[in-house]
């Protein structure tokens, strides 16, 4: 085991230390929240496509079982959180700020909870990398720090690019949630296998686990789990000073590594890799256990709730129902944040389900948090800049950000801002600072969208004139063509017709052979009139012929018109056979 | 029932622009109090009338503005007056801080557009204004007696202190020694009374105090007074160690005259100055370089007032060249080199 390594200095810049708050939800233990009995399942918990369904209304299911299955890269599969039927798949709204709804998978409970038998790797030491990828792409996992990119997408990457440091996220800096806090008290062995899992399949040099030092007893629950576990002498325990935002991927890896994650780049730039500690646990469960991501630990907090706390919740259980579990005082409060107070977002309503995503809902009341004054002037103070943990200047975004300077602000890295709210934290004119860089930057995405899309019409277009162009052009060159042969021609003719005017008798044996041929086919054609006559005579002959009111005398002028006509074809035919003897 | 859509941070810390504002006047309770002490009740009656002045030009750009009375209580105005009030001479006219509070409100600040739009310090700008105006009126100060000096001398026996003795102040006498030998200075008593130089340095001290508790309450950073203060020691000495016969000694420098005042209140103003850390730095430097410059070699006996002004005009080019490297970047992008790079 290794000892504990104690970071006292806070190596990014800036940061705060808001209240905590966090004793709120730590004085009681991990609770389980009542089995739902209507839980609903969006197919898309997390970036990226939408999973497709396998099952259809009617179906009954177990709990664990797959329903909607996701191939690509960027998606997650999604499993059945109880045992019950599928009752619907339609659009539900989603824990989305915008009160957004997607299709998802709505299922009736039959209170049994039966468990789906899923493959799983007890013994994941022997187990390849090639066995161990695919049973967590189908155990549904994603990040659950709050990003809920899918864990099997980030490890692909990591196996494919290499890792030099594995690092794992259990600072949990913001204020009140302590889902991670409670995780590691009361399962560090989950923990300590996930993490194992990992080493195995990542194989890194270092693997460092970095926890602020406000978690003492966590710290004390992993310490005393470590011996014995499967990264006894690899994984180094680090104590971080509490800071906001360490737990911020970009700030925990310089606090544990001193580097920094390039601009626009990935921690895998730099040969690392960040894990939440709920994820890994979760890791855990679907290869020992095969049990996919079908419960999370959410933090039910805020002086709002009677009873807060850390409750295991199955995903998919209604946001209202769990929030009157935990004795919501609805009078007391006025808004519904998930998240912590620092990067958290508001409900729109409590009519949404428990999503991969929510990892902590607080319902603060007006004291506890108060709403924001009226926006006053900025006055340059700068402590904003002194707080930003991404060395940003904050006051100078804000400028162009309010002015819409859009070239200006993105000089000025407004795409290196990780919104964590520090510099709105400070601001003494309770300027929303982070919403202006949220409108910036949406403004600036859909600008370059724009001139991206302008950018290939105007392609598009050039490309279609040219090719215009060169068709006309080719057209003209072939006319052209055309003109100068035929002008040749005539030019050949011409000189031809001087030359013979000139030299009848020394009139070339082309010209005689064209000559020849010109007559041949004159007499061709006079063959072929007269044979088109001895038809024409011969059908108006029969007519006559068969009709009863013909007089005598025309059937007698159309049998001479036959004569004359095979006479002329006997006359053509045998000048023709002179001709060709000639 | 109806939820309450906020974007994120949904906590602040609480700390609003009118608390800062009032910080600062707090820290200035003892500055206040040394001047009253050693230049008599002149002192508070120009701070009520300059910000009478200050709030009554507030209001008034406000009500033409159609902005609401409330903005008067972000203490900013206040906070203009007081700093105006405290540089001018406890035997002011009456109208003088009242003239010098509207024009700091009204030009210095709300015809840039009110509360962090203007360039310049108002409190500065109105006192150059007066400076320019009507020199003798904000040039000469009272001699300094305390309420224990004996007899007639003790301003008690004059209220309101209109016509107490009046005499140079310590930065005064010196510019106006003419080729008078530093040490024949030093003794000339008629020239500088040691009273003189006693009360400004007791004055200085108690606005050090003040400062350190702005420190302390993290209203403004150490690096700026730090940066001035050191950079007008270091300066001063050098210009003294040239002829210390003729020029200054760096003490004077910093004990007599505002330096210590303009170090902690007015360069700290961050409206008008640089905002960056280094941006701060460096305008504490070039504040100080210029008032050495102007105490050595201008006709003004003081300069920090230009001076500050002055700086004011570069803050903006301060911060645009001061960009610290940002989180992920390979380097720091400053000025132009953008432009070069791409």
């Amino acid at each position: 085991m290794k000892d504990l390594l104690i970071i006292e200095k806070t190596r990014f810049h800036g940061g705060i230390h808001p209240p905590e708050c966090k004793d709120l939800s730590t004085r009681q233990p991990l609770q389980t929240a009542a089995l739902p009995d209507e839980v609903v399942l969006p197919l898309g918990q997390h970036h990226g496509n939408l999973a497709k369904p396998l099952v259809k209304p009617g179906d009954s299911v177990k709990t664990g079982q797959l329903l909607a299955r996701n191939e690509q890269a960027s998606g997650a599969c999604v499993h059945a959180s109880i045992s019950g039927e599928v009752v619907a798949i339609e659009p539900r709204p989603v824990p989305h700020v915008s009160g957004l709804s997607l299709p998802a998978i709505v299922l009736h409970s039959d209170g049994q909870d039966e468990a789906f038998n899923n493959p799983s790797l007890p013994c994941w030491q022997e187990a390849s990398a090639e066995e161990l990828l695919p049973l967590i792409q189908s155990s549904g996992l994603v990040g659950l720090g709050g990003a809920v990119f899918p864990t099997r997408t980030k490890l692909a990457g990591a196996l494919d690019k290499g890792i030099d440091t594995l690092i794992i996220n259990a600072a949990e800096c913001e204020p009140y949630i302590t889902a991670d806090d409670l995780l590691m008290r009361s399962r560090p062995q989950a923990l300590l296998e996930g993490i194992g899992i990992l080493q195995k399949l990542l194989k890194p040099r270092y693997l460092l686990l970095g926890i602020e030092d406000n978690k003492p007893e966590a710290l004390q629950a992993l310490q005393e789990a470590l011996p014995g576990s499967a990264v006894e002498d690899e994984l180094q325990l680090c104590v971080l000073p509490t800071r906001y935002p360490s737990g911020g991927e970009k700030q925990l890896i310089q606090l544990l590594t001193g580097k920094e994650v390039p601009s626009g780049g990935l921690p895998l730039d730099i040969g690392v890799l960040c894990h939440n500690v709920g994820t890994l646990a979760a890791l855990a469960d679907a290869v020992v256990k095969g049990q996919p991501l079908i419960e999370r630990i959410v933090t039910l907090t805020g002086k709002a709730l009677r009873h807060p706390g850390n409750y295991r919740v199955r995903i998919g259980t209604s946001v209202e129902k769990l929030l009157q579990q935990a004795g919501l005082e609805t009078q007391q409060s006025s808004r519904v944040i998930v998240g912590g107070p620092m990067m958290g977002f508001t409900l729109p309503s409590t009519q949404v389900p428990v999503s991969k995503a929510i990892n902590c809902l607080l319902l603060p009341t007006a004291e506890e948090l108060p709403l924001p004054g009226p926006e006053q002037p900025c006055i340059r103070c700068g402590r904003c800049e002194e707080v930003c943990p991404a060395q940003l200047l904050p006051q100078q975004l804000y400028f162009y950000a309010a002015h819409q300077a859009w070239s200006q602000a993105e000089e000025q890295q407004l795409f290196d801002c990780i919104e964590c709210g520090a510099c709105a934290w400070v601001c003494p004119s309770e300027i929303p600072l982070v919403q202006y860089y949220r409108y910036a930057k949406g403004q600036i995405r859909q600008l370059n969208a724009d001139a991206e899309k302008a950018e290939q019409a105007r392609l598009r277009f050039e490309a279609r004139k040219e090719r215009f162009e060169q068709e006309a052009k080719e057209k003209e060159a072939k006319r052209k063509a055309r003109a100068e042969a035929a002008a040749k021609v005539a030019a050949a003719k011409k000189s031809k017709q001087e030359e013979a005017d000139e030299s009848p008798a020394a009139s070339s044996a082309t010209t005689q052979d064209a000559a020849d041929a010109k007559k041949l086919k004159q007499l061709k054609v006079a063959k072929a009139a007269a044979t088109v006559a001895i038809k024409k005579a011969e059908k108006s002959l029969s007519n006559l012929q068969a009709s009863a009111d013909a007089t005598p005398e025309q059937i007698s002028e159309q049998q001479q018109r036959l004569a004359a006509a095979k006479e002329q074809l006997a006359k053509a035919e045998a000048k023709l056979a002179a001709a060709e003897e000639g | 029932m109806a939820w309450i859509q906020l974007s994120s941070p949904h906590a602040h810390n609480r700390i609003t622009t009118d608390q800062v504002m009032r910080q600062v006047l707090l820290a200035c309770i003892p500055g206040i109090l040394a001047l009253t002490w050693f230049f008599g009740p002149g002192i508070l009656i120009n701070l009520m009338l300059s910000c009478f002045a200050a709030l009554t030009a507030e209001a008034l750009v406000l009500w033409l503005r159609h902005r609401p009375m409330s903005v008067l209580k972000d203490n900013s105005a206040l906070v203009t007056g007081v700093l105006l009030g405290l540089c001018l001479p406890a035997t002011a006219a009456w109208w003088v801080p009242l003239l010098g509070g509207f024009f700091a409100l009204l030009v210095g600040k709300q015809l840039f557009g009110g509360l962090g739009q203007n360039p310049f310090n108002p409190a500065m700008a109105a006192y150059a204004f007066l400076l320019v105006s009507f020199p003798l009126q904000v040039s000469i100060w009272p001699q300094p007696v305390t309420p224990l000096s004996t007899g007639d001398a003790s301003w008690l026996h004059s209220l309101p202190g209109m016509d107490a003795m009046t005499g140079a102040t310590a930065l005064d006498a010196w510019r106006n020694k003419g080729l008078l030998m530093a040490e024949e200075f030093w003794q000339d008593e008629s020239r500088l009374a040691p009273e003189m130089l006693q009360a400004w340095a007791s004055v200085a001290l108690s606005w050090l105090l003040g400062g350190l508790y702005l420190i302390h309450r993290r209203i403004i950073n150490w690096q700026l007074p730090v940066a001035f203060l050191t950079t007008l020691f270091i300066v001063g000495a050098f210009v003294w160690g040239w002829d210390t016969s003729h020029y200054a000694p760096p003490w004077l420098h910093i004990g007599a005259g505002s330096a210590v005042f303009a170090a902690f209140f007015i360069l700290t103003d961050p409206v008008s100055g640089a905002t960056s850390l280094r941006g701060k730095i460096y305008f504490g430097i070039g504040t100080a370089l210029l008032v050495i410059a102007i105490r050595t070699w201008g006709i003004y006996p003081d300069g920090v007032a230009f001076s500050v002004l002055l700086m004011n005009f570069a803050a903006p080019a301060m911060d645009y060249y001061t960009r610290p490297r940002v989180y992920g970047q390979a380097r720091a992008q400053r000025g132009i080199r953008k432009e070069k790079q791409s």
